[in-house]
């Protein structure tokens, strides 16, 4: 997964056929981390904090349903991966790099959230034998991979 | 007989009598973010320029008080924008809460 181009606002990114299929299943993933998984306020006896909360809740729960959708176009969409030769090619606007941040995080922590929520991955037990904590391993490393490559194409 | 002093001519304006702000006056809220293990540095310094405007020194600032502290408060603000403020936090997974201020 590379950057070939940069322009003011927006980047073009080239990946093997291999680093696309790894991406695209890494994006299907979305949502794992819960919509209430966060607190509004530690300070809950606040009056109207737990309507509130609730309310945010909602929100988020609301627009992870627009985000799911909106992978799914962005997969299967014109704007999505273009075969080019033996690669895929991919153009991002400053905005859709934004939302992928978001949407890649989302994975990374709900990843880490399911697997205990360790200090260090390492710490966890069984990582090494039960199958599906090694694939949330394996999906927080591979979210560190194309976050860290987001975030330099933004700069 | 002292002297009279002259009189002050002012500029031609409105005067404002001086008041706080609507945000000093609705300031009952700060923006906390706090630590976690799985949040990359980076990241964290990037959704703060993003979310508050702030440039790469303040946001920097920001994040290693967080990553050193265990937190960090990010602003002080009205209750409705506070929250707004922790939506956003949220949509990009960070550890981020509204708390009355002291």
């Amino acid at each position: 997964m590379k950057l070939l181009r940069r322009s003011d606002d927006q980047v073009l990114i080239e990946l093997e056929a291999a680093e696309r299929f790894v991406i695209t299943e890494l994006l299907k993933r979305y949502p794992v981390l819960p919509a209430d998984h966060f607190q509004l306020s530690k300070c809950s006896d606040e009056e109207g904090i737990e309507e509130d909360e609730a309310f945010l809740h909602e929100t988020l729960s609301d627009e992870q349903k627009s985000n799911r959708r909106e992978i799914t176009k962005f997969l299967e969409g014109e704007n999505g991966f273009k075969p080019v030769g033996d690669a895929y090619q991919v153009t991002l606007t400053r905005e859709r790099i934004e939302w992928l941040l978001q949407i890649v995080n989302d994975i990374r922590v709900g990843s880490w959230a399911m697997l205990g929520s360790p200090d260090e991955i390492h710490e966890v037990d069984e990582l090494s034998t039960d199958p599906q904590k090694a694939s949330l391993a394996f999906a927080m490393e591979i979210s560190t991979v194309v976050q860290s490559i987001l975030l330099a194409a933004l700069r | 007989m002292p002297k009279t002093a002259p009189p002050e001519v002012l500029p031609d304006q409105e005067i404002i009598t001086k008041t706080e702000s609507d945000t000093e006056l609705d300031s009952g809220f700060v923006v906390v973010c706090w630590n976690d293990p799985v949040n990359l540095m980076d990241y964290v310094t990037h959704v703060f320029q993003v979310v508050f405007g702030w440039n790469r020194k303040k946001a920097e600032k920001h994040m290693m008080e967080v990553h050193n502290k265990g937190k960090s408060v990010l602003v002080r603000e009205s209750r409705e924008k506070a929250e707004a403020y922790v939506h956003q936090l949220h949509r990009y997974s960070l550890h981020a809460t509204m708390e009355p201020a002291e």
